[in-house]
Formats: C-alpha cells, structure tokens, sequence
C-alpha cells in the first residue's frame, strides 16, 4: 500500500488509558529524538505500566508514525542554519573527535556568522557532535595524552624514526594539538633517554623488545578504547550535553556506594602505591580522561594494602553484573582491567581473578535453595562468563592478570583461551569462546540438574523450567532436549507428581523422543503407578506413536506396549532378551505365565491369551520377524470386529435416550398414546398424537411392551391418508424402541393390514427391505427374517453396550481359527483347512507330533458332545503332542514340561464348562511354548 | 482263594435260595409277615440276636436302609452273602472282583446283586491288567443302565484295549432303547406337540404372560423328558440347549436383551425348522459335559485305592493319623 492510500488512525475515544498513554508517550519521544528503539522500548514499559491492551499500544504507535514522529524543531531559523553548517563541517574533516580547535572555530563560526551567544552554539556543537558520534577532548586532556603517547611509544629510544613521527603528529592532528607541542615533548623525552644510563648489549635487545611489545600494547589498547567508543552504538548517554572524557565528578554512576568502602578523598597530587613503576603511574595518569571512574577509586588503588582492591574487583564486578546500562558497564569494564593489571602482588593479583571468576559456576547442591535464587545463580553464571571474557580480552596480551583470568576461565568452562586464540583470528575468536563456554556451563547445570534428580527428584522438578529458561540460547535446542528429556525420565520415575507442573516443558521434549527414549518413557508407563502420569504418558504415547485416539484405554495401552516391545527387540536384539522384555512387559501375560492361577474365563481373555500363545510359539521356532509383526499388530478386541462385522448402520437398540424424559414427556406419551387407542378420535388427529410421540422419542431408550402393542396396533390399522403420511414421516424416529420391534412380531401373525401397509411398517421399523413370500405361510417367513433382523441388531446393541457379554463367543471362534491357521503357518503345514477348529487343531496336532494316531479322533469323536466339546479334546491333544515334543527338544525342562502337563490335568478335571476349559487349553500351550522359548 | 470261598459259599446258598424263590435273588433276603410286598426284602444281614434281626435293606438307588426286624415279624431269612468273604478280596488277585461280580451279575431282578456286581466289576477293572480289565468293563457295560456313563465306560475301555478294537466305541443303547427299539409313534407326537408349544411359550413371554408361560414351560419339560427317555433325545436338542434360559426368564419374569438373542434364536430355529446348529454362543449355554479325562476312576463314583466292603457298601478308607 502506498503512503498516500495508507489508511488515517483514528484512536478510539474514551479510552482513560490510551490519553494517559498519548499523554505520556510524547515526551518520551521528543527525548529519544523519534520513534526508535529505545523509544520503543519505553514506550512498551509505559504502556505496561497502564496495562494497555497490545491493540491500543500498536494503533497508538501507528498514530505517532502517520502524525509524525520527529519532536518539534525548538531551533530558532539561525539555530537551524548553523547545526546544518557544523554537521557538513565536521563531516569533512573526517575528525573522529571534537577537538579543542574544532570546537574554537565552531564557536566562533556559530556567534559571528549565526549570531547565536557562546553558550548556545557550544551547546548546538555538543548536540551536533554527539549526534555525529564524535568524543569531546579538552586541550589540555589531549595534551597530556598525547605526552603519554610519546613517551610510551618512544620508550627508551634516544632516536626517532620518522614513520613513528609521522604516526604521532597525525595523532596530535587527531586531538587537536598542536604540532609543534608534540615536538617539543618528542625531543625533550628523547633527550632524557640519552641522559640515562645506557643498558647492556642484551639488556638493550631486551629492552627493546619489551619497549616495542608494551608500544603495540599501549597501541592496541588505545586503538580498542578508540574503536570501541567510535563503533559501539550504546555508548550513548542520556544526557543532552556530550560526555566528556574527562574525569567524572559525578558520582551516579559509581559502583557503589561511598559506604562500602573507605572514604575516598580526591587528591592532589594523586598519591602512588609504593610498588607502582614509572610506567604504570604514567600510564594511570594517561587513563585518567578516559577511564571515568579512575579519580574515584584511586586512593584504593594506591594503598599499600591489597584488601581494599580486592573488595574494589567485587563490586566492580557485582555492579557490572548488576548494571543494564552498556555505558556504566563498560566503566567498570574498563576500571577492572586496570585494576588487575596495576596490581603489583600476585597473590592479590589471584585472589582478584577468583573474585572476578567464582560466580561462573553451577550452583551447589542445597535442599533449601529457592526458585528464585537458582534463577539469580544461573543468570549470575552467565553474565559473569560474558563479563570476566570481556576483562580479558581488553587485559593486555602477555600480561600476567590476562594469564591468570584465562586460566580461571579454563578452569571454570574448561575452555582454553590461549589456544583457541591461537588458531583463530580475533573476531572468530570472540565469536568461538562464548557458545564453547556457555555450551560448556550449560552441560554443567545439566549435569548439577542430573544429580539433583537423583538425589532430590522433587526439588529438580521444581528446577527443570528456570533451567530450561537459563539455557535456552546457550545450547542447541536437540541437545538441551535430549538433556532435559533423560532428567525428566529421572525425576518422573522417583517424583510422578512433579508432570502436574512440568507438563509445559516435558510435552514438548517428549514429542521429539527419539527412538530410546520412547522406550524409556515406554519403561515408565509400565512401571509408573501414578494416575495422572499414567494418563499424561498414554496420552503422549498415542500422539507419538499413531495411535488411533479413538481406541479405549486399555487398547491404547496395549498397543503402545506392543510397539514399544517391537522397538525394542529392533534396539537390543537377542532371544533371550526379547523373550524377557516381552514377558516382562506385559504383566498379564507375565503373571499367567509363572501363576498357577486361572482368569476370568471370558472370550476376550482367552483370545489373548491365545494370541499371545501364538507369539511364543512364533519366537519358539525363531521367527522373530513374524513374532514383531504380530506383537506389533495386535488383533483387535472381539466386541470390536462383532460390530465392525455388522454389514449396514446398525439400530440404536438399547442406547440411552440422548435427553432425559421427564414428568411432562411421560404425560405427553400416554397422552398421544390414549388418543391413538381411541378409535372415536379422527385420523388427522391420531396423526398429530404420532407427531407428538417421535417428538419426544429420544427421550425414552424404550418403551413398557404394553404401550408399544398399543402403538404398533395403531401402525398396522392406520388407513387415512393422514396417518399413513405421519407414520412415513415419523416412525424411522421410533427404531430404537426393542419392545416396538417385539411388538410388530408379536402382532404379525393376527394383523390384518393389507400386506403393503405392512411391509412399509416393517421397512421403517427396520430400516430393512423385506418381500412378501408367496407361499401360504409368508407370515411365518416374515416373522422369520423380522426375527433374524432384530437378533443381527440386538445382538450388535449388547456388543456394543457391553464388551464382556455373553455373545461374544462365535467371534472367538473365529479368533481362534485365525490364531490356530497362523500356527500351522508357522510350522509351514500344508494343506490348511478353514473354519473348522478341530480339524484345525488336529492338523496342527499332526504337524507337531507325529505320535498320534488316528484312534484318539476316533475315541474323541465318540466322547464328544457337540462340536465344541470336539474342539476342547482335540486341543487336549495338541497339548500332548506340544509337551511331548518340547519335551524331546530340550530334555533339560522335562521336569517343568510333566508339571505344566499335569497342572493341565488336574485342572481339566475340575473345570467344568466350555469357556473353562478352552482357557485352560490355550494358557497351558502358551505355558509350553513359553517354556520352549526360555530353553531355547 | 478268596474267589473260591466267595464263589462256594453264593453257590451254595444260591443253590438253596434258588428252589425257594426262582433263582430271582442273590443276596441276604428276609420274608416278612403281612407284607403286602410280593418281594422280600433284599440286602444284607448284619446280625441276628435273640428276638431281632439287623438287616441292611438295599432301596432302589444305592442308599442303605438299617432296619432291626422282631424276629416275630420274619416268616423266613435266608443268609447267603458273606461280608467276610467280600471284605477278603484282594487288588492282588484282581480276578477275585471279576469272578464274583460275574455271578451277582446273573441276577438281573436283585437290585443289590446289581449294585455289588458293578463295584465288584469296577475294582476288577482297575486292579486288573489285561484281559481281566477288558472283561470288567464288558461287564459294567452290560450292567449300566445310564447313556452317559456307558458312552464313558466304553471309551475308556477302547483307550484301555492294546488292539483299539472299533468295536468299544459302538452307540450305547439306551435302557428304553432296549425296551422300544427305535423311535416310536408316541415319540413323533410329542416331539411335534413340543414344537408348537415352545412356540406358544415364546409368544407368552413376549406378551409378558408369565404365569401362563411358567405352566407352559413345566408341561414342556414333562414331554421333553419323556422324549428323552423314549432315546429320541435329538428331536428335543433346541429346547434342552435354551431350557437353562428359559426357566430363569419364566423364574425371574423379565427377559434381558442377552436372553432375548437365545430366545429369539429359538424361534427362529423352531420356524424355520432348522436346528441352532453348533455355533458357539448356543453351545456354551448348553448343560456341560463331563469333562474329566478318560481314566478308570472317572467312571465310578467313588475312588477304589484303599477300598473296602463295610456295612453292604464299598467305601474309600479314611486317611487317617500316622
């Protein structure tokens, strides 16, 4: 969109915060100079502070921008002028500090050019230069730098070479001093050189040497104070008037307080510590322009004892801790590198760097330690790792506190300074040492958050956010994870309750599990007896996983335990431990296994089991492959295929009424009820009465037998065309009542209705097409396949209701054919038949073992009852057959083989029903098989 | 030789009880006065005293009935069972249990000749080896009087037989069986009025009549029993597979949706005229078979390790203190 189509704001009226907000905002802008970062950032404090919603704060913004953001020009036209003259000047002599002279022809330029007084252009200058990022140097300040700078640089030379003259009058034209100044202390210190004592050949060379690595020193360090006041963007002051470089008599900005330490009394002459050299006093004069807080803290620094200097190193280094202001920050930065390399006592020197360096550390292990205070260690952590890094890279290179803070450093990030500089240039340096160290600390709360689980679970959760917080940015997101996913595992192992408050950070590591933490988690699903870990894990399984949402608990759950096996016996391999991780993981199956005890005999019981049978069989013969196919797809519980079998949309047949009846819906239905028995009533009124009663249908799951012979009487008699409509629009709404449906079977045979009428109320009844069967007794066939319907629904209805009923066992029949064809399947037998379970069993039998012959069928055949009891002997016998040859596979569990056996025996004389003894049979194969497994 | 002993002593007495009473009884009788009993009493003489005689009577079952008979009472007793002599047969000789229960056996009409030739026959069969324990169960098959129990009888003999002869596994043949030999014309009819009256029990259930449906259910069970015992018990195998329901429905008078599937189920079989067939939710509500495996002892009613004759019946003894 274009500026000039862009949409006028207008702020809402009314608002008492958004005035407020207007209200306030503009001074913060006009003091920001516009609608910038900072500004920004106040302005978001404002608005917090008035808790304006984010809506008016952005629309307000918006307002500011298209209203115009610039504070009012308080320049006079003269004003203007001049600050455009100066800008233009100062940005052609390419001066990166506002020398005295710069400052002398502005001044001069402003009031005879400008007419503006000497206050008011000085103060446009400092405006202008500060705007233009330009330092403020006095004459005299520049002076006794640039004596500094001659000194230093020359050392103890007694000639000059002409590149070093030419560096230093650059730098006097730098600072605005005059050249011939700079000669006059060029010459005077080169003559004091050649009045000295001349040193010794090597001590010369050495001297020398040491002359040129303190001048590259001295230069480097000015040229990085330099640098970092031209380039870093937040030495920025508050202040309208431009900071000067010199000693600050204000005292704000102090680290701390005059009561902390001794009184510090400004003195002049400024006294020396005893020990300090010629070059360090020169050198503390040099930096007392620019090191603001020097004047401040000297007398500290000079005093003979060491004590003082070392509580200067901590508060310096708390205050720059503390401090969120660069500008003060960098203060003190520049203090403590002083601070340390002046230090003439070594041992002080160390207990300094310990000062500086003990925070970067992991917190001890304390039970109570608060949130809080861990929060406040951990940040302290950090910043110091950042503020000590920052002292040592300003220490000068070879000097002994730089040495020594590395080695500090080392010890505490085991990161090594000095190689990692040697290797690298200086600003991959700078960006290689921070990640290194604080990846490196951070493996270290990491490790402090480890053992914290272990010792006091509790505790660690409470510790897992703030840490995780902490950490954010200084590990990769995959590591921190992976970290903070094995700590969970810990904690929520010994401390379940602890997932109430880390659901946050543990849902998140969770969903990135990789393969052996998903085991893990698999681990502590099963162990875990808490409630709520138990139903977060599941929960979190299942969406990991793909596992259908819609399945019950208990499916889910076996479905994860399945895949998590699987993953497993991918993981570990080995018989043995597959054996014994699925036997361990499924504790059902583990406790039918080793108990002597029998389950519920139920069909959904004993198709487990005997698909578990099947899994041992599987991994019996070696074929892992098929065992994980199978454990992995487990076959779906029986309730389920019986109403998956059911070939169309099924009644809703003893559902609960979606709403509930009340007194006034009964009244209503005996009401409607009573005018459809009245035969006096008119048709258009019995039609209206049927209206009545499907409008409150779905209030009653079903109705007495007695009211529905009454309505179905009126059904099958209705002959208006008023009521034959009523009844085609409303009685598909009544399909749920069984006693209606029992009722039209009931009246079937003695109705008299005209055969179409009748077979429309069995259509809608039933939502079913029936034909009219010709022969005489087409009541009867009628009766039949309305009977047949209605068992097909009620039985689906009871599944469906209720999985553990008593319809369930045609399903397991088929189950165990399926499970019985998957073991012949295995022994790869030929010839399989289908659907007959005892031929099934006795091809199976036969595959097994070949000692079996045909007169024990024949002998079964004979006993047997009915086809079931067929089954049950003919499974006796593949038991027999199984005992037998595991027996003489491995003679070594022969003893355990005869006590399963006669185990079996025992129990199959007691038991005394068919789902008794089908359970029997197939827990005691998975008994055998299981124990050819563990032999094997 | 406890064979022997046994063997002279009841052919002796048999000798002498048999120009008395037509060779009808085999064991201890008594005649009393003014019975209207054309039969004597048949049991065991525990002991004879000065004015009374302490008999065992044997009922028609296997219960023993003790009665002391005044000797005043008694027309005439006859002793021909020994208790000491039965008390002496041993596992050892296990052809002693054979021997004796063949001749008890021969007496068909003597409830308690009966009742001891079948145990005799049994411990025959489970001490002995061989042949002696084939014949025992030829024996008890001759002499049971209950399809099931012959069923078993038989399977445990073929299990027990080396050469597996087919033979032992042919249809028992039931005691009415053996009377009518085949399905009679009474058994057609009732079979028929069965079916119209299962379904009329039925429609009362439904119609909640259950009052009616309870006197309907006992008249069904009245001729399906008498279907049964005529050996035509296939024409009523829908009706005995759902009467555990039906009873419970007509008991408790209301029918769940569950019983109502079995119910409707029936009726669909009794219309359609085509059996429930042998699908899994109908057998398992059927009345259970015996389960137990196919050993000797599953086919006596009583354990014969450590077995001993006492007071006229073969008892297990006690394990008793060390």
């Amino acid at each position: 969109m274009s500026e000039s189509s862009e949409r006028k704001i207008i702020l809402p009226v009314g608002d008492s915060r958004l005035n407020e907000f207007i209200r306030r905002a503009g001074p913060i802008i006009t003091a920001e100079r516009g609608l910038n970062e900072r500004s920004r950032l106040k302005l978001r404090s404002l608005a917090d502070s008035l808790k304006l919603p984010n809506e008016l704060f952005d629309l307000a913004l918006e307002h500011f921008r298209q209203s115009g953001i610039e504070p009012k020009d308080k320049l006079t036209r003269f004003e203007r002028a001049f600050v455009n003259w100066l800008t233009k000047h100062l940005n052609s002599t390419q001066q990166k500090i506002l020398s005295t002279e710069l400052e002398q022809a502005g001044l001069t330029h402003g009031t005879e050019k400008y007419q503006l007084t000497i206050d008011r252009a000085r103060q446009l200058i400092h405006e202008v230069a500060r705007d233009l990022g330009l330092q403020r140097v006095s004459l005299k300040q520049a002076e006794s730098y640039l004596h500094y700078l001659v000194t230093d640089q020359i050392g103890s030379a007694t000639v000059l070479n002409e590149q070093l003259r030419e560096r230093l009058y650059r730098a006097a034209e730098s600072w605005g001093v005059e050249i011939a100044t700079v000669d006059g202390y060029i010459e005077q210190w080169l003559t004091e050189n050649s009045n000295r004592e001349r040193p010794s050949g090597t001590s010369r060379r050495v001297l020398a040497l040491g002359s040129c690595a303190l001048l590259i020193g001295i230069t480097l360090y000015a040229y990085s104070i330099y640098q970092r006041q031209q380039h870093d963007p937040t030495v920025e002051s508050d202040q309208n008037q431009l900071s000067e470089v010199e000693p600050s008599t204000d005292k704000s900005g102090a680290p701390f307080e005059s009561s902390d330490l001794p009184p510090i009394a400004l003195m002049e002459p400024h006294p020396n510590h005893p020990e300090w050299s010629e070059t360090t006093i020169e050198r503390l004069h040099a930096a007392r322009p620019t090191t603001g807080l020097l004047d401040q803290y000297w007398n500290v620094l000079a005093a003979a004892e060491p004590d003082g200097r070392v509580a200067l190193i901590s508060e310096l280094t708390a205050s720059a801790l503390a401090g969120h202001d660069e500008t003060q920050r960098q203060a003190w930065v520049e203090l403590l590198v002083l601070t340390l390399e002046i230090e003439p006592d070594p041992q002080t020197l160390e207990t300094m760097i310990s000062e500086l360096t003990h925070r970067i550390t992991v917190t001890s292990i304390d039970s109570s330690l608060t949130t809080p205070a861990l929060a406040d260690d951990l940040e302290d952590c950090f910043r110091s790792n950042q503020l000590a890094f920052q002292v040592w890279r300003t220490l000068d290179e070879t000097s002994l506190p730089r040495r020594l803070l590395g080695q500090g450093l080392f010890n505490q990030t085991s990161v090594n300074l000095d190689a990692l500089a040697s290797v690298d240039t200086d600003e991959m340096f700078s960006e290689a040492y921070l990640p290194l160290a604080e990846q490196g600390l951070a493996r270290q709360w990491l490790d402090y958050l480890t053992t914290l689980a272990r010792l006091n679970p509790e505790q660690a959760g409470q510790f897992v956010i703030p840490i995780r917080q902490g950490l954010s940015d200084k590990l990769d997101h995959r590591s921190l994870n992976d970290r903070l996913e094995d700590i969970l595992l810990m904690i929520l192992e010994n401390s379940p309750q602890s997932i109430t408050h880390l659901k946050p950070v543990a849902d998140e590591v969770i969903r990135n599990a990789d393969h052996d933490r998903i085991l893990a988690w698999g681990e502590l699903l099963h162990s875990t007896q808490d409630h709520s870990l138990r139903q977060w894990l599941t929960t979190q399984l299942v969406l990991l996983l793909d596992i259908d949402r819609i399945l019950g608990e208990e499916q889910q759950l076996s479905l994860i335990r399945s895949q998590i096996l699987a993953r497993q016996s991918e993981l570990i391999g080995g018989h043995h431990a597959l054996i014994r991780q699925w036997l361990t993981h499924n504790e059902l199956l583990s406790k039918l296994v080793e108990s002597d005890q029998l389950p519920n005999a139920t069909a959904q019981n004993i198709a487990d089991i005997a698909q578990w049978g099947t899994q041992a069989f599987a991994l019996s013969r070696g074929q892992f492959e098929l065992f994980q196919r199978l454990y992995q797809e487990p076959q779906a519980p029986l309730a389920m295929v019986a109403i998956a079998n059911a070939s169309r949309e099924t009644l809703n047949l003893l559902d609960d009424a979606p709403f509930t009846a009340h007194a006034t819906h009964h009244e209503t239905l005996d009401k409607a009820l009573a005018v459809l028995a009245d035969k006096e009533v008119r048709p258009v009124t019995r039609a209206a009465a049927l209206q009545r009663i499907s409008a409150v249908a779905d209030r009653f799951a079903d109705i007495e037998f007695e009211q529905a012979q009454l309505l179905m009487t009126f059904l099958l008699n209705a002959q208006s065309d008023d009521e034959v409509i009523a009844i085609r629009k409303e009685l598909g709404k009544l399909r749920h009542w069984l006693a209606l449906q029992q009722a039209l079977i009931n009246q079937l045979e003695s109705t008299t209705a005209p055969t179409d009428h009748l077979l429309t109320i069995c259509r809608l009844l039933t939502d079913e097409s029936f034909e009219l069967a010709t022969s005489d007794n087409w009541r009867a066939v009628l009766k039949i396949q309305l009977l047949s319907s209605l068992t097909g629904q009620l039985k689906i209805a009871i599944v469906r209701r209720n999985a553990e009923n008593e319809l369930l066992w045609d399903q397991l029949h088929d189950r165990l054919c399926d499970e019985m064809i998957l073991r012949l399947r295995i022994v790869h037998s030929d010839g399989i038949p289908q659907d007959a379970y005892t031929l099934l069993i006795r091809t199976m039998t036969k595959a097994i073992s070949s000692e079996l012959n045909a007169a024990n069928w024949q002998l079964d055949d004979y006993l047997a009852e009915d086809e079931l009891h067929r089954a049950i002997l003919a499974g006796r016998r593949l038991i027999d057959g199984v005992a037998r040859a595991i027996g003489k596979r491995n003679p070594q569990i022969e003893h355990k083989i005869t006590k399963i056996v006669t185990w079996h025996v025992v129990h199959s004389n007691q038991l005394q029903h068919y789902r008794d003894q089908l359970l029997l049979n197939e827990l005691t194969l998975l008994k055998l098989w299981t124990s050819a497994c563990q032999a094997n | 030789m406890s064979s022997k002993l046994i063997h002279g002593l009841i052919v002796g007495s048999a000798a002498l009880a048999s120009c008395l009473f037509a060779d009808s009884v085999a064991g201890d009788v008594a005649w009393l006065k003014n019975s209207q009993q054309s039969q004597p009493m048949s049991g065991l003489i525990l002991s004879v005293s000065t004015d009374f005689v302490e008999f065992l009577e044997f009922n028609a079952g296997r219960d023993l009935n003790k009665i002391a008979i005044p000797k005043s009472e008694l027309v005439r007793l006859v002793k021909t069972i020994d208790p000491q002599s039965l008390k002496a047969l041993s596992p050892s000789s296990p052809e002693g249990y054979r021997d004796s229960a063949e001749i008890l056996s021969s007496y068909p009409s003597d409830a308690y000749a009966q009742y001891l030739a079948k145990r005799l026959y049994f411990l025959g069969a489970y001490w002995g080896r061989g042949e002696i324990r084939l014949s025992c169960f030829r024996g008890m098959i001759s002499l049971c009087d209950d399809e099931a129990l012959e069923r078993r009888i038989r399977a445990v003999a073929f299990q027990n037989d080396p050469d597996r002869d087919p033979a032992w596994l042919d249809e028992p043949v039931s005691p009415s069986t053996k009377i009518s030999n085949g399905i009679s014309v009474e058994t057609t009819a009732i079979a028929l009025r069965l079916r119209a009256d299962q379904l009329m029990l039925l429609s009362k259930i439904r119609n909640r009549a259950y009052l009616d449906a309870f006197q309907l259910l006992e008249s069904i069970e009245r001729q399906a029993d008498r279907v049964i015992e005529l050996g035509a018990k296939e024409l009523v195998q829908e009706f005995e597979t759902i009467r555990p329901i039906l009873k419970q429905v007509v008991a408790e008078q209301q029918v769940s949706p569950e019983q109502w599937v079995f119910l409707m189920s029936l009726e669909i079989a009794l219309l359609s005229e085509r059996p429930l067939g042998q699908r899994w939710n109908s057998l398992m509500i059927r009345d259970q078979p015996d389960f137990r495996s196919l050993t000797i002892e599953s086919i006596a009613e009583f354990p014969p390790e450590r077995c001993f004759f006492l007071n006229g019946e073969w008892l297990s003894e006690q394990p008793g203190p060390r």
